[in-house]
């Protein structure tokens, strides 16, 4: 298996899990707002009243998302088939499908619409008899796939750090704050940790806020470096060892909602780093 | 080789314009990768429960969505003129749109608090709660 194959194989593995979860998501919430919500309804911020309706019709498609994630992983255990490559293709489609019809794109759809594109680019390679896993196929994957990933990280990091709010450290104390509040409110979504008291004790420490504001330089500056990686600046398998821990942090600030961008981008990140930019089109 | 060397700068050069145009465009819009560069996070709590203790707000209280984690004062006006919840609260909403001290009895009454203080009302808050 080349390293390009195994690139794709992963990539595919980052995306149904995040096309898995985020359907399990929308799951447990219509579970939670059919039973504990006045009227089986709630408001949706940005989106506005929900009604029992829309949020069955949600889960109906949520349900789609799901069964589009379920025949895409035949296509990373049988890359080259011909067979799962058609079906990939039609799953791509339908989950790209669920992700428009759903609500207008912002970060995890975005990001998931371009791995579903850069999946089906390649399927369609396969289906067209081009060489699986050869490099011109995987060279072009690669090379966009680069193209949008140093994008995304380089404009995260950017925004972070011309956002004086976010490199004074207040973005993170406000979600470590939250967390704890959401915890202590009786939310499963966030650990519960720290408790009220301690958050108490340290929002008033200086050592909590200098830390605090010394994470966030540090996650802008690790944003910078991975779009940096994925144009191809350091090797892949550096770009991807600072991308993994680098993602599992992130997913500390909200362990249950990040997964499928944290997910989707690792896939992304992977695609890019087996051909990235800087090594040219591979024609 | 100069085929692939133009077409990889061309690349590069578009990128440059891609990545500008995210970093200076509405953080709404996709592409713009604007997540948790700004924060705005409700911290609400009520004492309605006849014993005068205060305890942290539940989402399903308010009537908001499971995923509601971001909250601006625009839109908990229109969250709860549209929910109308039952239960009375206070509280505060800190982050990027400012900082505010709120209060909810059938109306929402909001002040802006000074920048910079909206820790310290938390803390205090907080120390209220235990």
């Amino acid at each position: 298996m080349t390293v390009a194959s195994r690139a794709f194989t992963a990539a595919v593995c980052c995306l149904v899990l995040a096309l898995a979860w985020r359907a399990g998501l929308v799951l447990l919430d219509h579970r939670a707002v059919r039973r504990g919500y006045p009227g089986a309804g709630a408001y949706r911020v940005g989106r506005g009243w929900s009604g029992p309706d829309a949020w069955a019709g949600q889960c109906r498609r949520a349900l789609v998302g799901l069964a589009a994630a379920a025949v895409l992983l035949p296509v990373a255990v049988l890359p080259g088939s011909r067979a799962a490559a058609g079906a990939a293709l039609l799953a791509c489609g339908t989950a790209g499908a669920w992700i428009l019809l759903d609500r207008a794109p912002r970060f995890t759809g975005v990001c998931l619409l371009v791995l579903l594109a850069l999946v089906a680019v390649r399927e369609v390679g396969v289906l067209a008899g081009v060489r699986v896993g050869g490099e011109p196929s995987a060279a072009r994957i690669g090379f966009l796939a680069s193209f949008f990933a140093a994008q995304m990280y380089l404009v995260a990091g950017l925004r972070k750090v011309r956002s004086p709010q976010f490199m004074s450290g207040r973005v993170l104390m406000d979600n470590i704050a939250y967390n704890a509040w959401q915890a202590a409110a009786g939310s499963r979504e966030f650990l519960p940790v720290p408790s009220l008291p301690r958050l108490a004790v340290a929002l008033d420490a200086p050592v909590f806020r200098a830390a605090c504001r010394a994470a966030a330089v540090a996650t802008a500056g690790v944003e910078l470096t991975l779009g940096l990686g994925a144009l191809g600046l350091f090797p892949g398998a550096v770009t991807v060892l600072l991308a993994v821990p680098a993602h599992l942090a992130f997913t500390a600030i909200s362990p249950r909602r990040i997964v499928p961008f944290s997910a989707a981008s690792l896939g992304l990140l992977l695609l890019a780093a087996s051909h990235p930019l800087l090594s040219g089109p591979g024609w | 080789m100069i085929l692939h060397a133009v077409v990889t700068g061309g690349a590069l050069v578009l990128l440059g314009l891609f990545v500008r145009w995210g970093v200076r465009t509405s953080p709404h819009r996709p592409f713009s990768w604007g997540m948790y560069s700004g924060s705005s996070k409700g911290f609400l709590w009520t004492s309605g429960e006849g014993d005068g203790r205060r305890r942290p707000v539940c989402h399903h209280e308010l009537g908001l969505a499971p995923e509601g984690h971001l909250l601006t004062l625009t839109e908990l006006h229109r969250l709860l003129g549209t929910t109308a919840p039952q239960v009375r609260f206070e509280g505060l909403i800190i982050g990027s749109t400012g900082d505010w001290r709120i209060r909810y009895e059938g109306r929402l009454l909001a002040a802006p608090i000074p920048p910079g203080a909206g820790h310290a009302r938390l803390v205090a808050a907080l120390r209220e709660l235990e």
